[in-house]
């Protein structure tokens, strides 16, 4: 389309250069505004200072090359070489705020001339917090954690491109970075296809019924000719993640509330039986579920995977809930106690709507664990109710490796998750930990 | 030991004063409380003084010493916390000790240093157990100690009695008045509790809405209130405040009802309101007495409080008066009585400035 | 009874009927099979042949233990190792990027959130993802590290590359959770302490190792309990990148497990398997669970 073809530049040179500048024009903003300037003129001159931290950077690099050298790995060689680098680099432009010369237009001399800062300090902060150096400490700090964040992010982003490439330049030797995007890897993932001669081709081409898809599949010679097996495993994997979902989350609520609310004996034990449950690594527990459904006759059925998702998000949807329920004062429901209404009215009308963003929390949560789930569908599907995180893999192995289609297929699977982790933000530690711990 | 001098310190929070400029010079060896009511910006005021919160403008000189943009630790003070601030797992020893191994004294000095204090303050039999399980009192006691073991020269004390159950806040009251008798260390001590601020502090500086009201003994703030707020604020109840007319040597209050002005006033609010005009006439429960020859007044309600009794008269429409009369004296509800005001104890206040008139002192 | 008895139930009525339904499930689904697994366990079985268990004893239990007649031993090293590397390295680098992330600055919200998006990925799905990133030609590892650029390493068909690429992309996807953990222990530390340590003149170092480090290592407890838990259940992820090769270099116990039960049909003999995998994971959920309630108390 764009005709782009370009093979993976050195992405350290760039990575570098990034965080040089970032550093700069942070950093710069914060000194120039402590001397009095407006920052706007700190990001500018921070900008043109990162640039040439990242040159010399990348020249101290090569200059502490031999050094590392003298180490056995090189990994570790590199790695102290960047360090040692850095730290030259930071020590220079911690001389370098010094040249900036004061501004003279400003008045509050007396302050300054204590050691305060120009500005003065409208915020909560203490003493130290509010000198350049410990500012600058922080902005170099943010930049250090935002290019980690962007380093984590590489694989997702390297996924999402995948996904868009043609077959060709999915498998290119070195990886491309730009190419062309195509909707290839995904037509491949959604449809099933034929292989056309020259000939079929052009009498294929002369049709007047083609769609889009068609066409695009068409530069590669293929026909479409039906669904893929991956569209039937996602609808597979909605299904049963949807009602294991509901499932559990009811019973869940109901149980949590009981354990919350009432005298039930044994409680400590029985809680604690129920977590203990959700240790249990799924293939122990197969071999013997994999020889009770060939019994029953549940194996490969929706209702068998169904049941066992259940089973195994309860003991979390109830340990969740019950923190969640636990919040409500109990004093809500005697009230309404007092004013007539049952238990169960007082549960429904009550509790139900205070723990609302709990139970939207736990929905979600039990969501995602069965959509993920791998081994137990591995294990008690084959085909009639195989869920899509088993039949990825599959895709390996059949003949041909349709990287940018497994792409696609892992994309598909994986937006959901990422809307649901931003979503749920302020309940991740709370999921993670059964709600044993909040979020500070 | 040391003088703390503020020099037009305040604290702005966006375009918000949490403290406005303020002059308030603390001497050696002084115990100078800051009262007022939460959000008066007291708290920032002491913050300020600790280097825990960085000033808008002005000056803080301690010993003559600029220690405006000092480190907290650069400034030689200790800070009591209303929470205590004891690191829970570590002993009673070694959170007394944490100081003076941060300045990294000699292992023979720390356990000599905290063996005293721990006499002090009698928490000895204490000194290897953890925070956690100690009474209120005690953990205080230990907060107290950790300040004193550094021998700082000034103590920043914030609500320290703030989390204590009322039985020992008193006791604590009585132990931190007593330690600053013995060690004579200047103190700045943070408190919302009038009573608290009258019984510890050689001197009181009233806050309110970011700005100081008042500096004076706990006499000089209870006795003559410098402003309309002062006057409520302190004391339970406030003072007694009723709007009147003066004129001709006497306040009229409503109706027909007049209030003579003791003759040493007279000038003063002469010169004030020249001659003639609105004021306010203020004065303590414990200044009127039931009389039969003063204003007239029917009971609302009788209060016994132990040691005497409180009566809330009401004169005019639903302008209640509280007066303090003898434990053994009862009225039923709506006795007609009469008051009269101790000429020595009565004081006005301009109702637009909301300020206090000021007499000539005579000898 | 109540006053109204007749028209409504008793609390006591409520409570069993909201709890045996949770109860019941379990039992069926996670109770019954353990104990059919325990009786397979003393059993020759195989699920494909048409013969009824023979009765062994604790054949299978010997075979699995003595290194002799098995290489069962080397699963659990492999599994050891990968524990230890993974749960190490996440511990440091989930501590450091709290630290990092502690103080806040504009955007630390947002760069949190998207650093804890691995976390939540289908590990099946990110373990064959990350088999392209591995690719010796293909994928873009081996040119980030320098390591070999043109023609490169073979991480997963090496036989110790194998163990780290999987302790990497293990890292790589649970390091958020500890710093998770992390963050919300530094967030609870009351910010009074360190004023008290500044003015008590405490050093950035004796801050970090008396108040820093002594609040947050319950919840780094809690880390790495849950850490290893998850690591003698690793499967998916292991099947997605290696599926245990090369060899049985990166055969994990579940793994071995799965390969034994479901590929070679070993039916008593995995269960014997699993069982022993079952106490290690129980007695790990045990402290697990304590340091859980011990944290939600304090």
């Amino acid at each position: 389309m764009f005709g782009l073809d370009i093979p993976l530049p050195d992405f350290w040179i760039v990575y570098f250069f990034a965080f040089w500048v970032l550093v700069g024009t942070t950093t710069g903003s914060v000194v120039f505004r402590h001397k009095g300037y407006h920052p706007l003129l700190g990001i500018v001159v921070g900008a043109g200072g990162g640039v040439l931290s990242g040159v010399l950077f990348m020249l101290l690099l090569v200059a502490f090359k031999p050094v590392a050298d003298l180490l056995d790995r090189p990994l570790i060689g590199t790695l102290i070489s960047m360090v040692l680098s850095a730290a030259i680099i930071l020590a220079l432009l911690a001389f370098a705020r010094r040249l900036v010369p004061e501004s003279v237009r400003e008045t509050a001399v007396a302050v300054e001339a204590a050691g305060g800062p120009r500005a003065p300090v409208t915020y909560s902060a203490r003493v130290d917090k509010v000198d350049p150096t410990w500012q600058s400490m922080q902005s170099i700090r943010a930049s250090v954690v935002v290019m980690l964040a962007a380093l984590t992010l590489i694989p997702v982003i390297w996924m999402g491109m995948t996904a868009f490439k043609s077959y060709p330049d999915a498998v290119a030797s070195p990886p491309k970075v730009a190419f062309d995007p195509t909707m290839e890897g995904i037509l491949t993932l959604l449809t099933r296809r034929r292989q056309m001669t020259d000939a079929q081709k052009a009498e294929y081409e002369l049709r007047e019924d083609l769609n889009w898809a068609d066409r695009v599949m068409l530069k590669s010679g293929q026909a479409i000719i039906g669904q893929s097996d991956y569209v039937k495993r996602l609808r597979n994997s909605l299904i049963i993640a949807s009602i294991s979902t509901v499932l559990s989350v009811t019973l869940g609520l109901l149980s949590a509330y009981a354990f919350s609310r009432f005298r039930v004996p044994g409680k400590g034990d029985l809680l604690f039986f129920i977590l203990s449950t959700r240790m249990l690594p799924p293939v122990v527990v197969t071999i013997p579920i994999f020889l009770m459904y060939r019994e029953l006759g549940w194996y490969d059925t929706h209702g068998g995977l169904i049941a066992l998702y259940t089973a195994f998000n309860l003991s979390f949807s109830v340990w969740l809930l019950k923190g969640f329920i636990d919040e409500i004062p109990k004093e809500y429901e005697e009230a309404a106690l007092v004013d007539g209404y049952t238990r169960l009215q007082a549960f429904i009308r009550i509790v139900i709507p205070e723990a609302v963003t709990g139970i939207a929390a736990t929905t979600v949560f039990c969501f995602i664990f069965a959509w993920n789930e791998y081994a137990f569908a591995l294990m008690l599907t084959a085909d009639k109710a195989r869920t899509a995180p088993p039949h990825i893999p599959s895709m390996v192995g059949s003949g041909l490796v349709e990287w940018a289609a497994i792409a696609a297929g892992s994309l598909f699977f994986l937006i959901p998750v990422v809307i649901v982790t931003f979503a749920l933000r302020k309940y991740l530690l709370r999921g993670v930990t059964f709600g044993a711990i909040r979020q500070g | 030991m040391a003088t703390i001098e503020l020099q037009k310190v305040e604290k702005k929070f966006g375009d918000l004063h949490a403290v406005k400029p303020i002059d308030l010079t603390i001497h050696n060896g002084e115990f100078v409380v800051l009262l007022g009511p939460s959000g008066c910006g007291k708290t920032t005021t002491l913050r300020m003084i600790s280097g825990l919160e960085a000033v808008t403008g002005g000056r803080i000189l301690l010993n003559d010493r600029d220690v405006t943009w000092a480190h907290p630790s650069e400034r030689d003070i200790a800070f009591v916390f209303q929470f205590f601030a004891l690191y829970s797992h570590m002993t009673v020893r070694q959170n007394i000790a944490f100081p003076l191994q941060a300045q990294g004294e000699s292992r023979e000095t720390i356990r000599q240093r905290v063996a005293e204090v721990a006499r002090l303050l009698e928490i000895e039999h204490v000194l290897d157990a953890k925070p956690g399980s100690l009474s209120g009192g005690d953990r205080q006691r230990v907060a107290l100690a950790r300040a004193l073991v550094r021998r700082p020269a000034a103590f920043l004390m914030d609500e320290p009695l703030g989390a204590l159950d009322a039985e020992f806040r008193e006791t604590m009251r009585a132990e931190i008045k007593r330690l600053h008798i013995e060690q004579h260390a200047t103190t700045v001590y943070v408190t919302h509790d009038q009573i608290e601020a009258m019984a510890m502090g050689d001197r009181i500086v009233v806050m309110s809405d970011a700005v100081v009201q008042q500096v004076g003994t706990p006499a000089q703030v209870y006795h003559d209130p410098a402003n309309l707020f002062v006057a409520r604020f302190i004391g339970s109840p406030g003072m007694n405040l009723l709007r009147g007319h003066y004129a001709g040597g006497a306040v009229h209050l409503r109706a027909d009802v007049a209030c003579q002005v003791p003759g040493d006033w007279v000038p003063a609010l002469n010169g004030a309101l020249g001659g003639e005009g609105d004021v306010i006439l203020g004065f303590r429960p414990e200044a009127a007495t039931v009389n039969s020859a003063g204003l007239p007044a029917s009971v609302y309600a009788t209060d016994l409080l132990g040691g005497y009794t409180m009566l809330h008269l009401e004169i005019g429409d639903h302008e209640i008066v509280h007066a303090r009369a003898g434990r053994e004296t009862h009225y039923p509800i709506g006795t007609p009585v009469r008051f009269a005001l101790d000429p020595a104890m009565v004081r006005f206040f301009d109702p637009k400035t909301e300020k206090a008139i000021v007499r000539e002192v005579t000898a | 009874m109540t006053q109204h008895g007749r028209r409504q139930m008793s609390d006591k009525t409520i409570a069993h009927f909201f709890i045996w339904p949770t109860l019941i499930l379990l039992i069926v689904m996670n109770i019954f099979p353990l104990f059919y697994s325990l009786y397979l366990s003393f059993n020759d079985y195989s699920v494909i042949a048409n013969e009824p268990p023979q009765w062994v004893a604790l054949d299978n239990y010997e075979k699995i233990l003595t290194t002799e007649r098995s290489r069962y031993w080397h699963n659990f090293t492999v599994t050891g190792r990968y524990a230890a590397l993974s749960v190490g390295l996440q511990i440091v680098i989930g501590f450091g990027l709290a630290m990092l992330l502690r103080e806040k600055f504009r955007g630390s919200g947002l760069i949190t959130t998207l650093i804890l998006i691995p976390m939540m990925l289908s590990p099946v799905v990110v373990g064959l993802f990350w088999k392209l990133i591995f690719d010796p030609s293909k994928g873009f590892f081996n040119y980030l590290i320098y390591l070999n650029p043109r023609g490169g390493d073979q991480w997963l068909s090496d036989a110790t590359l194998g163990l780290w690429a999987i302790v990497i992309v293990d890292v790589w996807m649970w390091s958020p959770f500890v710093m998770l953990l992390c963050l919300s222990g530094l967030g609870a530390i009351p910010n009074y302490l360190y004023e008290a340590a500044a003015i008590d003149r405490a050093s950035a170092w004796f801050q970090f190792r008396r108040i820093t480090l002594p609040q947050v290592m319950p919840l780094l407890l809690i880390a790495v309990l849950f850490r290893t838990i998850e690591a003698f259940k690793a499967f998916d992820l292991v099947m997605g990148l290696t599926g245990g090769g090369p060899g049985d270099r990166t055969e994990t116990v579940a793994v071995r497990l799965y390969s034994e039960a479901f590929l070679k049909t070993r039916t008593g003999e995995s269960s014997a398997l699993a069982y022993i995998v079952l106490i290690i994971i129980i007695s790990i959920s045990n402290l697990y669970i304590r340091a859980l309630n011990r944290a939600r108390e304090g």
